[in-house]
């Protein structure tokens, strides 16, 4: 692959020569960077099941698949408008994403200017390497999402409409990159360098979110669209959305959108657009951006005073949970520093926060299972126990997050514990899942308690507050049971080694026992009321317990 | 002799000014030591000489030529070595050399051989095809220092080289920069203290805040200190003075 890239590239060298670039330079940092970027774990499939990091090629496999997916509503050949709006939103959005999240390390990174540019090569032959390398990069994965796209255009509607698609495609990742490019810009003018890390963070986690949500999401709701695709009239605010300027260029090649002022506006919109934004950056913004960078560079230095700081104020609300939570000494230590890790990790947001995600997704999961064949949504969902799902969905989260504050890159640093008196370890797991269940359990619970509340009336409190009691017991016992791992105490590639299997099956028999108890207790008179003394019990007998682990108890792997 | 770096009234400012009105000459064949503490301007200024900074007030011109103009013809003839080991660390040193080497339009066959005699040298060679993400903070330096000798410059700059090696990298590092002394080039390195490389300086500069407060040989600049103008800066770099005081208070603290 990347041999038949750099020899098309030899065919395009005149072009880079007469716009004297030194082509030998140039070939030379785009092969390297493509080297250095298939031994990089790609951002958004950052890590394969098996541990190791995901290959590029894998990925681009993943992509096209999920492209051709999407592609079948190609199949619903009454409207082009929609299918194709829908198309090309799928590829607009996921190129934006992959290009935040997976170019984060190439457009803001100033290791070019460090090691390249001491070297004998101007600065113009350095941003046209870059510049190829971004372009053969987006180029392979446009090209992987939409194959399905291009060959049921092609097959479906002919020749033209297969030509009118591949154009579409140049100007939609026209506009994705400038786009993307605007809006790093944009951000790194108002903000530091910190902040549009973690800015990056939250897109990235988003971006495993939407990937999870439509592998569950899109054949549920293909099933749904048929109705959705009778819309056939093109509306006015199609007009504020970029995918639909493509999709009408296919409705009107297709004679099913009437020509008049605002498709044609929009047709135009789509091809003056990508340009004008291109024109505008490189006008306005790339000067400006490169003496950026070297400022974030210097600025670097005075942010992490601060950042420090920030981190100390952990303490202040904590002493007001030490009476809440009656946090032991240890276990406040192991709070307040799960906490602050929490805070300050992105790599363990990026590992904890898309489980919260999934909730939303889940949520739409069960609302488009019920809608699948009545109208009456709400009444039905009424007369279900659906919101069970919801609540011990947030103890599934939170044994997602206990699991995930084991493991840390500094995991060295569990000398600490080893080397200091302590008798009873089992605090500073306790410790850290009284964080855990402040930090993710505490806030998603009481999202979801007023949605159900909402959905489902008041009379599910008792359930709500039973749920609550189980959710924290369901990772306690698990605890108990099997991960008794200290907090940060793990390397982060021992996540998914081992017993990977039966660890995901002993989760589920523990939910599914809990959950199937609190039903069967939702069925008996005044069984929720009993339930919630019995597990409230149990919750504090586990607790104390694991309190009271030694040393030889402790897992270690 | 002829001059290899001539500077006159070299000032930066990003937000506040970093360097104020530098006035020095270097000779071809000197070792230079340019010393100062942290923050005290002595990266920027290898910066500016190294072309890497092009907007700054006075003149800097190196080897003869004007660093504005001419900042590529001056690259190909001088090594730089950066102080933060910044290099593509998922390759290995091997990969990343022969990178280097094409960058300077050098032939591969010959950059391959220099490169592993290098490696050699410096006590690399069994790890010269393993990636260099795993390498420890010397090993790098080692890496950044081949890179910049592959193509025999002319004048080396050296930002911090000492960082990070352990205490037999730093005696062969300074024996390599003695070798090549010997072999006619000039060498312009910064140090945050006066260490043992004092004793290779011909000459030392000691900047301070972006100005330049002192300029001579190590021993003329202990007199100065002596006398006084100098005392307390000298200490410090010098790493003598109140850190006994420090350590007795420290047992204060502990107890």
């Amino acid at each position: 692959m990347q041999k038949f890239i750099l020899l098309l590239l030899d065919q395009l060298s005149f072009l880079y020569k007469k716009s004297d670039i030194d082509y030998e330079q140039l070939r030379s940092i785009v092969k390297i960077k493509f080297e250095i970027n298939s031994r990089k774990a790609s951002g958004m499939l950052g890590q394969s099941a098996s541990g190791k990091p995901t290959s590029f090629t894998f990925a681009l496999v993943i992509y096209a698949v999920f492209g051709l997916v999407t592609a079948f509503v190609l199949f619903l050949q009454n409207s082009a408008l929609i299918s194709y709006g829908i198309l090309y939103s799928y590829i607009l959005v996921f190129t934006i994403m992959v290009l935040i999240t997976d170019f984060s390390s190439v457009l803001l990174d100033t290791s070019d200017n460090t090691i390249v540019l001491p070297k004998p090569v101007s600065s113009k032959t350095v941003f046209a390497a870059r510049n190829t390398f971004i372009i053969v990069y987006i180029a392979q994965i446009v090209l992987a999402l939409s194959a399905g796209g291009i060959i049921i255009t092609f097959i479906l509607f002919g020749g033209l409409a297969g030509l009118l698609f591949l154009t579409s495609l140049i100007l939609i990742t026209l506009l994705a990159t400038n786009l993307t490019f605007a809006l790093y810009l944009g951000v790194m003018s108002f903000t530091s360098e910190e902040t549009m890390k973690n800015a990056i963070n939250y897109m990235q986690i988003a971006m495993t979110v939407l990937f999870m949500g439509s592998y569950q999401l899109l054949p549920r709701l293909i099933d749904n669209l048929e109705n959705f695709t009778q819309q056939l009239n093109f509306e006015t605010w199609m007009i504020f959305i970029p995918p639909f300027w493509y999709a009408t260029m296919q409705g009107l090649l297709q004679h099913q959108i009437e020509i008049a002022v605002l498709p044609l506006l929009s047709v135009v919109l789509g091809i003056v657009m990508p340009f004008g934004l291109m024109v505008g950056i490189q006008k306005f913004f790339i000067p400006f951006f490169n003496n950026k960078l070297q400022d974030l560079a210097i600025q670097n230095k005075e942010e992490k005073s601060k950042k420090t700081q920030t981190v100390h104020s952990a303490f202040s609300p904590s002493f007001v949970l030490k009476k809440l939570f009656q946090l032991k000494p240890l276990e406040q230590a192991a709070y307040v520093l799960t906490v602050q890790s929490l805070k300050a990790d992105r790599k363990l947001k990026l590992r904890i926060y898309p489980a919260l995600g999934y909730i939303v997704v889940f949520i739409i999961i069960i609302f488009v299972s019920v809608n699948k064949n009545n109208e009456n949504l709400f009444v039905d969902l009424h007369a279900t126990h659906h919101y069970l799902w919801l609540i011990y969905f947030c103890g599934f989260l939170l044994n997602t997050a206990q699991f995930e504050t084991s493991y840390s890159e500094n995991f060295k640093a569990r000398w600490i514990y080893e080397s200091s008196v302590i008798q009873h370890p089992g605090q500073l797991i306790s410790g850290s899942l009284k964080a855990n269940q402040m930090y993710f359990m505490v806030p998603a619970y009481v999202l979801v308690s007023i949605g159900v509340l909402f959905f489902w009336g008041p009379s599910t409190a008792d359930d709500l507050v039973l749920g609550f009691f189980n959710c924290s017991l369901i990772t306690l016992i698990n605890v108990w049971l099997n991960q008794r791992l200290l907090p940060f105490s793990l390397p982060e590639d021992a996540r998914m080694s081992g017993n990977n299997f039966a660890r995901g099956l002993l989760i589920m028999v523990i939910i599914a026992a809990l959950c199937g108890l609190h039903y069967l207790a939702i069925l008996v008179p005044y069984g929720v009321s009993v339930a919630i003394v019995i597990f409230f019990a149990s919750y504090w007998f586990v607790l104390n317990k694991i309190q009271h682990l030694g040393w030889k108890q402790i897992t270690t792997q | 002799m002829a001059a290899a770096i001539e500077v006159q009234q070299l000032s930066k400012r990003y937000q506040e000014k970093i360097l104020h009105e530098l006035n020095f000459s270097v000779s071809e064949g000197e070792i230079i030591g340019y010393i100062g503490p942290n923050g005290a301007g002595k990266s920027t200024t290898i910066k500016i000489l190294t072309g890497l900074i092009p907007d700054f007030e006075g003149d800097a011109i190196v080897a003869g030529m004007d660093v504005r103009q001419h900042a590529i013809e001056i690259k190909r003839i001088i090594g730089y070595i950066p102080e933060n080991a910044a290099l593509y660390d998922v390759l290995t040193p091997l990969e990343f050399l022969e990178f280097v080497g094409h960058l300077y339009g050098l032939e591969k066959d010959k950059t391959i051989l220099k490169a592993n005699e290098l490696l050699k040298l410096f006590g690399l060679e069994t790890s010269r095809n393993d990636r260099m993400n795993t390498f420890s903070k010397g090993m790098r330096q080692k890496v950044l220092l081949i890179s910049g000798l592959l193509h025999n410059p002319k004048i080396m700059f050296l930002d911090e080289p000492l960082s990070g090696l352990d205490a037999n990298a730093v005696i062969l590092v300074k024996e390599v920069l003695q070798q090549l002394k010997l072999a006619g080039k000039t060498i312009f390195y910064s140090s945050h203290i006066m260490d043992v490389v004092e004793k290779i300086s011909d000459r030392i500069m000691i900047i301070n805040q972006g100005k330049l407060i002192a300029n001579g040989t190590f021993a003329e600049l202990n007199e100065q200190a002596q006398s006084g103008s100098l005392e307390q800066l000298f200490t410090n770099l010098t790493g003598t003075g109140e850190h006994k005081e420090k350590a007795m208070q420290l047992i204060d603290i502990i107890k």
